[in-house]
């Protein structure tokens, strides 16, 4: 039987917290809060969760950049305390959302001196560059500094970096954080075929885009307040978001009209889409829509749009945690 | 790729050495990266050249032109001290901007090398850039001062033990300063300067330790930057001249300075392992300060 490639059980990750009038007793922050999961070898495995929800710290502690407060995490089935140096050799990681790389290297050197740190010999290391540089399509850009690249070219590099060593298991957190969609689709695309070339290899995504765990991911476990909330397939998570019906419509501004109070409507979320309104609507039953249309008409709003739509993972989200990400993200950020 | 390309076996000194000569590597890439020229050799050459020069002719001012030993003695103590900065500085800073510059400190960190040897690395090119302001240093001593640094006197052997493990010795009190680096946050990087500026007091650079009060001597005797400065005028001036330990052979001198040596490294490696493991159970091993 082969060993998890990532296996916690209760873990639980604190940060000691000096005193300040947020938090005059001085209580620590916990980030992890007894997370048990179990990811085998060959999946991939998506970590959803609003900002400071605990992804990040999950990750750190898997790849040994941080020691667990309780609890046990094995990567591989080897301890992350004690076998440090075992763990490192088998796994790499990626990060979104930042600048990183030595900006007075050019890319092919930045990735050489890596596949050293690996101990890959030279040659076949830079022909593995060079291979996969073409593969993301920045062959042409291998002589030039790192630090004229854009953000997509350097995270393009980074997702060159972290596959050189050919790890068994590869951490990925946020790695399309803050690219544009074309280079976040290059990125999800290349993940998507070095998983279907290296079947037996191990990811673990975090992110906070519900599309792109819905993408990529075989599981998707959900992480909020450092706790996991909920885990499995993505279609299977779908089906929890039972107990309702859900639909998409597109109308005239709302100007104070309010549909949450109506009977049968369960949440009513707004957004402004090009001076049109856009309402995804979760409903009691789909009798419910009628009251809505209802609404509407008599207040002289034009209805452009109207579909039934499947339960997302944003839905089984808002189930779990009582608000969408963005919101759990804006209350996270905001004073 | 295949799996015989990946991690090619090799033995923990082969894989230690090949992380030093990447981070060396790396190191001077960062430090030769000077895009003006000038800036180079104002930093490389003329900063430390410059502080040598202050005091020789300090010396002449109050010596009113005297050329006596003490010239000797605290030029070649001033010539090799840039060492200790850039031996320091460079391992402090490879931490500092990997984490607040460049943003690689965690994927360097984690990957399957020694972190030690890296910081070597790193520190050892920085060091190298010292060479030059040396060099530059006991030349003018030799040729303008007439500092009696001659090849037919010198003990070259000698001299490059002592450098050899003076390097060795730079490399142990920079593990000591780049732990408490490692604990602190924004101005870390200023702190192998403020240490560099006590040591240079105390260590017998620029006068002999036997001036100093008899529990600073005893402090400069514990330190092996003493010996280190010690040894290499010893090794440099030949026979004769100041010495901040008289009462001990050149053999002694040596002995001692490689004892005192061995108890830093073991010393450093220890602080470093302790104060890593508390970096990574605060979680600030890769936080940014954002200096």
């Amino acid at each position: 039987m082969t060993v998890p490639a990532i296996e916690t059980k209760e873990l639980v990750r604190e940060y000691r917290m000096k005193r300040s009038p947020q938090n005059p007793s001085g209580a620590p922050v916990v980030a992890l809060d007894g997370v048990t999961l179990d990811v085998p070898q060959g999946e991939m495995f998506g970590l959803l969760g609003p900002n400071g929800a605990g992804k990040t710290t999950l990750i750190k502690v898997l790849v040994t950049l941080l020691l667990p407060t309780a609890g046990a995490a094995r990567v591989l089935g080897l301890d992350v305390v004690g076998q440090v140096q075992q763990i490192r050799e088998r796994i790499s990681m990626v990060s979104g959302g930042e600048h990183s790389g030595y900006g007075i290297l050019t890319v092919r050197e930045q990735l050489w001196m890596f596949s050293q740190f690996y101990g890959l010999p030279s040659k076949p290391a830079l022909a593995r560059i060079d291979e996969l540089l073409k593969v993301v399509g920045l062959y042409e850009e291998r002589n030039r500094r790192t630090s004229a690249l854009s953000t997509g070219m350097r995270q393009k590099m980074n997702l060159v970096r972290g596959l050189l060593s050919d790890p068994e298991v590869l951490f990925l957190d946020e790695p399309t954080v803050g690219l544009d969609v074309t280079a976040a689709r290059d990125i999800r695309a290349y993940i998507k075929e070095w998983i279907r070339m290296k079947p037996g290899r191990t990811i673990l995504l975090t992110t906070h885009y519900m599309h792109e765990a819905e993408e990529l991911c075989d599981r998707v476990a959900i992480i909020h307040k450092g706790r996991i909330i909920a885990g499995d397939a993505p279609a299977a998570l779908k089906l929890r978001a039972t107990g309702g019906t859900y639909f998409l419509l597109t109308t005239e501004t709302l100007d104070g009209i309010s549909l949450a109070g109506l009977p049968g409507v369960q949440r009513a979320d707004t957004r402004a889409l090009d001076g049109r309104m856009e309402l995804r609507l979760h409903l009691a039953e789909d009798g419910a829509i009628a009251g809505v249309v209802k609404v509407l008409a008599d207040s002289n709003r034009r209805i452009f749009s109207l579909q039934k739509i499947e339960p997302t993972l944003e839905e089984v989200f808002v189930q779990l945690v009582g608000q969408r990400l963005e919101e759990a993200d804006e209350r996270k950020a905001g004073p | 790729m295949e799996a015989a390309d990946r991690l090619r076996p090799e033995s923990a000194f082969a894989s230690w050495w090949r992380t030093v000569r990447v981070a060396y590597w790396l190191g001077w890439q960062v430090e030769s990266n000077w895009t003006d020229p000038l800036l180079f050799f104002i930093y490389s050459i003329a900063r430390p050249l410059g502080g040598a020069l202050i005091l020789v002719f300090m010396y002449f001012v109050v010596s009113r032109g005297g050329r006596g030993d003490m010239l000797g003695f605290f030029l070649v103590g001033s010539a090799f001290w840039p060492f200790v900065i850039a031996g320091m500085m460079g391992m402090a800073w490879g931490i500092i901007s990997d984490r607040e510059h460049w943003k690689t400190l965690k994927y360097v960190y984690t990957s399957p090398i020694s972190y030690r040897a890296y910081l070597v690395g790193r520190s050892l090119a920085q060091a190298t850039s010292a060479t030059a302001a040396t060099a530059i240093t006991l030349l003018f001593g030799r040729w303008v001062l007439q500092i009696p640094l001659h090849l037919s006197s010198m003990d070259i052997p000698y001299a490059l033990v002592a450098f050899a493990l003076g390097i060795t010795s730079i490399m142990a009190l920079g593990f000591v300063v780049v732990s408490a680096a490692m604990s602190i946050s924004g101005e870390a990087w200023r702190m192998p300067e403020g240490v560099g500026a006590a040591l240079y007091l105390i260590c017998g650079a620029i006068f002999p330790v036997t001036v100093l009060p008899a529990v600073l001597q005893d402090l400069a005797q514990a330190i092996p930057l003493t010996w280190w400065l010690e040894a290499m005028r010893r090794g440099l001036l030949g026979a004769g001249g100041l010495r901040s330990f008289p009462w001990s052979s050149d053999l002694q001198v040596l002995a001692i300075f490689a004892a005192v040596t061995a108890v830093w490294v073991a010393g450093g490696v220890l602080v470093f392992s302790y104060a890593e493991q508390r970096a990574r159970a605060l979680g600030i091993l890769d936080r940014e300060s954002g200096y």
